[in-house]
């Protein structure tokens, strides 16, 4: 579970032009839960993931993740950051780069951590790309090694920072179907965050909308979907209308 | 071997035309050899006089490899110390800046006053010419790591030995490439014009005999010499270049 309380954050806080860049934000992510924060640029989406994830340091409140700090649950490898691009080492092929974190962790590499990051590559779909270079790799799957790589260790939480938005339309769809099939599997908690507004209703429990200057909670809203969920789901009534009312609000809001 | 073909008539018709004007101009103005031999000239004047001047090539070969070696593992090893501590680099890298824009050679006769008349002015001479395009490239290379490459590493606990280890050594290396065939050059001029102060031997002291003897086929003998072994060494790192850096990152020459 991940408890933001009074979080506020601000840029440059000495100079003569401090940015606020979020404000008194207040929101609990529940075990388990997947949550989107979507919202217009510059309403601070980035910034409060990257601050749950000890990327960032909040300027005030407090967040807390299963009792414990941002900075103690990173430290004990309790969180995956997802990045906007999928960062993979180029120089690493897809094995190296799923074992990078058990390499850091363990600080050496023995036959179960291989056995680990097999079924890991397995689940996400590239047995047989083991060996490939990620230069050899479509956009799709490399996306996928960086979610193998996140998912390897095992952590408690997933924070996703518009880890599709390099992709094209179809092989975000296709992404968006293996993200719900593999949380699914493995449940994880999890904090998206999009400006794609069909991807937040179709993968999410919660949709956190912010407004932004300075990025505060604008509303939240419960996507009452029924799981497991899948291509049909997005021809239903109720997600054209979640849809179309989250358009609205932050259409509305620029 | 149609690709050979394809890829090597342009430069090989270039180098032909070249030749051929060259032996041309000789020609029609009737300059003697003494001026101006033809290419043809020169390469017949090899006849007898290549062994003799193998020693030579050896000594400015050696020279020139010591420089290139020290030089690059002094600019390697600075060059991170000054990427990784942004104080040091702060503090340091305006005068490497400047440093590097000056004519190093001037600095020869001082090196000479503090060495002495033997091989280590060569030698120091070889190794500073050597060491800044390295030391300038790896700074830039080990600096330049993606943030969100960086994010990840912190994201995952990663020491900043590890961060090193594991990233930035691999984004430093194209780069680092780029400066060893930088200083090829660097280090093979440090040699010759070392040779031309205080040498007995090298082609850098092959040029000065043959320049106080006018003798210019001697003088062209000399510098295809030191161009076969500047382009064998050069190919050398190209070749290592490829088969170290797989993943199809070759940084832009930077000079």
């Amino acid at each position: 579970m991940i408890s933001i309380e009074n979080v506020g954050k601000i840029y440059a806080p000495d100079s003569p032009e401090p940015v606020q860049a979020l404000h008194d934000i207040n929101l609990t992510v529940d075990e388990n839960e997947f949550v989107s924060l979507i919202g217009p640029s510059g309403c601070g989406k980035t910034t409060l993931l990257k601050c749950i994830g000890d990327i960032l340091s909040p300027t005030a409140g407090q967040i807390t993740i299963n009792g414990s700090s941002p900075e103690v649950s990173r430290k004990d490898n309790r969180i995956a950051f997802f990045f906007q691009e999928d960062v993979l080492l180029p120089w690493r092929s897809v094995m190296e780069n799923v074992l990078l974190p058990l390499e850091i962790q363990n600080r050496s590499i023995d036959q179960d951590n291989h056995e680990r990051a097999q079924e890991v590559i397995n689940t996400v779909g590239l047995q047989g790309f083991e060996d490939h270079q990620p230069a050899e790799l479509s956009g799709g799957m490399r996306e996928r090694v960086a979610l193998a790589r996140g998912w390897v260790y095992n952590p408690d939480i997933f924070l996703m920072d518009e880890p599709f938005s390099a992709l094209d339309e179809l092989t975000r769809r296709e992404m968006n179907r293996e993200l719900l099939r593999i949380h699914a599997e493995i449940q994880k908690t999890t904090v998206f965050v999009t400006h794609h507004i069909p991807e937040a209703v179709w993968l999410s429990d919660k949709v956190v909308v912010l407004s932004p200057r300075p990025g505060e909670i604008h509303d939240i809203l419960e996507i009452d979907l029924p799981r497991p969920r899948d291509k049909d789901t997005r021809l239903t009534e109720k997600f054209r209308e979640y849809d179309e009312k989250l358009t609205d609000m932050v259409m509305n809001m620029t | 071997m149609r690709q050979l073909y394809r890829k090597y008539r342009a430069p090989a018709a270039f180098g032909i035309l070249c030749l051929a004007t060259w032996t041309g101009i000789v020609k029609i103005l009737g300059l003697p050899f003494y001026v101006l031999p033809t290419p043809l000239e020169i390469i017949l004047s090899f006849q007898g006089e290549l062994t003799g001047m193998l020693p030579h090539m050896r000594a400015t070969g050696m020279e020139a490899l010591f420089g290139w070696t020290v030089g690059n593992v002094v600019g390697i090893g600075l060059g991170a110390a000054m990427a990784e501590f942004k104080t040091l680099r702060k503090a340091t890298y305006p005068y490497v800046i400047m440093f590097r824009s000056l004519p190093i050679i001037a600095f020869a006769p001082l090196l000479i006053i503090w060495l002495g008349i033997n091989v280590k002015p060569i030698l120091a001479i070889a190794t500073i010419t050597a060491a800044f395009p390295t030391l300038v490239n790896s700074v830039t290379g080990f600096a330049s790591t993606d943030e969100l490459t960086l994010e990840l590493m912190h994201s995952l606990d990663a020491s900043r030995w590890e961060t090193f280890r594991h990233v930035k050594i691999y984004n430093a290396l194209p780069y680092i490439f780029s400066g060893f065939k930088i200083s090829v050059a660097g280090s093979l001029v440090g040699a010759v014009v070392g040779e031309w102060l205080v040498a007995d031997e090298g082609l850098g002291f092959l040029i000065i005999v043959a320049n106080n003897q006018i003798a210019v086929r001697l003088l062209f003998r000399a510098l295809i010499l030191i161009g076969i072994m500047a382009a064998l060494w050069f190919g050398l790192i190209m070749y290592a270049e490829r088969k170290l850096i797989t993943w199809g990152d070759h940084a832009e020459e930077s000079q």
